[in-house]
């Protein structure tokens, strides 16, 4: 339990200072608009369908308005997620406070479960936050929740997997700057690396369109729940870790 | 001489990268071959020009735990693929939809399973011209069927405007109303036989029956 204090104490960064509140004010604006823009259209869609009725018979609000949602919101995640991490470890190495809490009774691993568990408190906390969108629309109609619950757990997956590269990429470096954009473009990478598929045959193709975390996400969002998607995402957050911790340690030894 | 030393390793990763990437974008190049075994070569050579550092080095802490930090990331990182291989391989889905959308359906599963036999489906090609040329021949087949009743939908739809002017006619249906009247009444005609279909009567066409 010794990771508490670190958790308390990056929880109280978070919200001590504005870092917080600015991250889900413009979280909550572009998903909110996102969410709107998408209800509007599914509206007057639904509204052209009565007049062509083998048009509207696969129009659902679960499909057409929560689904793109929820692609959109992993997308914006990518650009906010790397400015939650990046100021981690880089932040501690660059004040030097980094020796003094390798020197504190916790162990690395401690101090990394603090870390990491305090901005996938915060993230868990954001994504509570849009929860008003499917309750919005449950106001207005009704809605099936399975595959509501199958998006989150598949965008509250994507995000820890996410943090996990963050917190890794800013282990390695004392610059947040670097930090950030390290993360980004890693994350970058995953995403369109998908993309390359197309191209590819064979091994190489398969391989490639299952590296793409997007891929991985699509199932969840369809309302599918996949021991293979699971096994990707926690592995993937697994060794991101385990690399952190590694890189932690290193301090001992690096010559 | 101080310069060799320097460079063959950068040389040598150089190749060793090339050879990588040969084998992955042009896998029936030979030339990949060549590089690795290069690669090899100055890799050898380095190390030998390198071998009083090298046995320095090799004692010290940072080198001791670097190989075990080394060791321990690889065998993390043979964990994690060999468990995603194992999942892909094996994995488990669950549908969280309603109506089950995303699975077959039992119905489907059933007719499936009174399946005795391999399902066989028949196509009819030129053997001479396999593959993308078929296709080619398929879909240049289907347009020249389509483009008589394209033709006449395209005339149905000015019929009227020269109806009006040629022959003076009281026609009141613009060219696009009338392609729409001709789909409705069609499409109503369709719906009504599904509908005498489903409910066992012989529909409009029957055939006269023996008697009747």
């Amino acid at each position: 339990m010794r990771w508490l204090p670190v958790f308390k104490k990056e929880m109280r960064l978070y919200f001590g200072s504005p870092v917080a509140y600015v991250v889900f004010t413009f979280f909550l604006l572009i998903s909110g608009w996102f969410f709107s823009q998408i209800f509007l259209f599914y509206s007057d869609a639904s509204m052209r369908s009565f007049m062509q009725p083998q048009f509207g018979q696969n129009l659902n609000v679960v499909d057409n308005v929560m689904r793109p949602l929820f692609t959109n919101m992993s997308v914006v995640l990518l650009f906010f997620i790397p400015m939650l991490t990046m100021r981690l470890f880089a932040e501690e190495k660059k004040a030097g406070t980094m020796e003094l809490l390798l020197t504190y009774p916790v162990r690395d691993g401690e101090v990394l479960a603090g870390k990491y568990l305090a901005a996938l408190a915060l993230y868990l906390i954001l994504l509570g936050l849009t929860l008003l969108y499917p309750g919005l629309v449950a106001y207005f109609t009704r809605v099936e929740w399975g595959p509501i619950l199958s998006g989150y757990l598949g965008l509250i997956l994507t995000g820890a997997v996410f943090l996990a590269v963050g917190v890794l990429i800013s282990s390695l470096t004392e610059n947040q700057i670097v930090a950030g954009f390290g993360t980004f473009g890693v994350l970058l990478v995953f995403w369109v690396i998908g993309w390359g598929a197309e191209f590819a045959g064979g091994t190489l193709r398969t391989v490639l369109q299952y590296l793409s975390i997007g891929d991985h996400l699509e199932g969840f969002t369809r309302g599918l729940v996949d021991t293979k998607d699971l096994v990707y995402y926690l592995t993937g957050v697994g060794l991101a870790l385990f690399l952190t911790l590694r890189s932690l340690e290193s301090k001992r030894w690096r010559g | 001489m101080s310069w060799l030393k320097r460079h063959t390793l950068t040389a040598a990763v150089i190749c060793l990268l090339l050879a990588g990437a040969l084998a992955l974008f042009y896998p029936g190049v030979p030339a990949r071959w060549l590089f690795l075994g290069l690669g090899g070569a100055l890799l050898l050579l380095s190390l030998a020009l390198h071998a009083g550092e090298a046995r320095s080095a090799m004692g010290t802490r940072t080198a001791r735990y670097g190989a075990g930090a080394a060791v321990m990331v690889l065998l993390a990182l043979g964990i994690v693929v060999a468990a995603n291989a194992i999942s892909v391989r094996h994995h488990v889905r669950w549908d969280f939809t309603e109506n089950k959308r995303n699975s077959v359906s039992p119905q489907t599963i059933q007719i499936l399973k009174t399946l005795k036999a391999p399902v066989n489906a028949i196509a009819f090609f030129r053997s001479d011209t396999p593959g993308k040329k078929t296709a080619e021949y398929i879909d240049k087949t289907l347009t020249r069927i389509t483009l008589p009743g394209a033709m006449f939908l395209a005339l149905i739809s000015v019929l009227p405007d020269f109806l009006i002017q040629w022959f003076n006619t009281p026609f009141y249906f613009g060219g696009t109303s009338l392609l729409i009247v001709v789909g409705v009444a069609l499409d109503t005609v369709r719906q009504m036989e599904s509908h005498l279909l489903m409910r066992n009567y012989e529909g409009f066409l029957r055939k006269k029956a023996k008697g009747a």
